[in-house]
């Protein structure tokens, strides 16, 4: 289907829950409302028009204003792709899992929920995937610090060169 | 020392610490341990090039086994606790080579909010390798001078706690 059509077809099933939708860019996507994220899905996976039976990948953006975290959809027997947007906030950012929709988005939302946070409800195994897991806080959060030791171990490194060209970018001035 | 030179008459003088010494260098076993892109060089260095062999040096997949650690790789933190466990399980006199800028100094990963800066934050590492990857023939001179180091060391003089300060 022609990513117009596709576009077409989601809005008129969900037109109030679709927040923004296009189809300029390289691939369309659209944003959809956080409570309806699951009814969606079903709709994106099960439909006979859709029938998006592969998750690609899953991706979270801290984007200062909100926390997004988006879904790479392909449909290996009608040969198209969508991607879906949630927009969460800050306080709060909470959304249901699609992970037994398909059960790729498994990892994926793990390493979201390490990364930035997002809480994805129900998930049967939310816990850390990169990081150690008594870590504290969520590091590609744009306020995120680090720590300066973490089990004993110093995590500073004292740069020379840094020093160094410091000094000569002062002379210089 | 006296053992290069052929003894005419049958018999030799040396010290005990020397034959240990020798002996030692002969066989160090190393605890392959690869994290990154580096341990495909350090494969590399295993093979028939600069075969390894030749100098004794054997890859042993135990830290029970081996006489000194070859840190090829990015230690990330997670990573860190791991491998401070497997170099308390080996058993003294212990080494530790560092190979590549990522365990040397973090390299180019160094601001990333997962990687250790450094793998002697937690080991105190013999050798440094610099290069991102070093070449094969790096690791080899690395070998020669960590030989060189055992052949000098006063073990047999060293008291348990000493070493157990200096690791
Ligand atoms: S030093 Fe270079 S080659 Fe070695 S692990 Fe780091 S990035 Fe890879």
């Amino acid at each position: 289907m022609k990513p117009s059509e596709l576009l077409n077809v989601i809005e008129a099933e969900f037109g109030d829950f679709i927040l923004e939708s296009s189809d300029q860019g390289f691939d369309p996507y659209i944003v959809v409302e956080p409570d309806a994220l699951r009814d969606v899905s079903f709709f994106l996976r099960d439909d006979e028009r859709m029938k998006f039976d592969f998750l690609r990948t899953s991706l979270g953006t801290d984007k200062i204003d909100f926390i997004e975290s988006l879904f790479v959809l392909y449909s290996y027997e009608l040969k198209h792709q969508l991607i879906v947007k949630v927009e969460l906030s800050h306080k709060n950012p909470e959304v249901d899992t699609v992970s037994d929709i398909w059960k790729a988005a498994n990892w994926y939302e793990r390493e979201s929920y390490d990364l930035l946070g997002i809480n994805y409800k129900d998930h049967p195994d939310l816990r850390r995937l990169m990081m150690p897991h008594d870590w504290v806080g969520h590091p590609l959060l744009k306020d995120y610090k680090s720590p300066k030791k973490y089990h004993g171990m110093d995590l500073y490194r004292f740069n020379p060169v840094l020093k160094v060209t410091k000094k000569k970018a002062k002379k210089k001035k | 020392m006296s053992f290069y030179h052929k003894a005419e008459s049958n018999f030799l003088v040396t010290t005990l610490d020397e034959v240990l010494n020798y002996t030692r260098k002969g066989s160090l076993w190393y605890l392959f341990f690869g994290l990154a892109c580096c341990a495909i060089e350090m494969m590399q260095a295993g093979g028939p090039r600069t075969d390894l062999d030749r100098f004794g040096v054997v890859f042993r997949a135990t830290p029970r086994q081996a006489d000194f650690i070859f840190i090829a790789g990015t230690p990330t933190i997670k990573m860190a606790d791991r491998i401070k466990r497997l170099w308390d399980q080996m058993p003294y006199p212990k080494y530790a080579i560092s190979m590549g800028s990522c365990s040397n100094t973090g390299g180019l990963f160094q601001k990333g909010y997962s990687v250790l800066n450094g793998i002697d934050k937690i080991l105190p590492i013999d050798v440094y390798v610099p290069g991102c990857p070093p070449r094969p023939e790096a690791l080899t001179e690395a070998i020669l001078i960590l030989r060189e180091k055992v052949q000098k060391e006063k073990f047999l003089r060293k008291e348990e706690s000493e070493l157990i300060e200096e690791a």
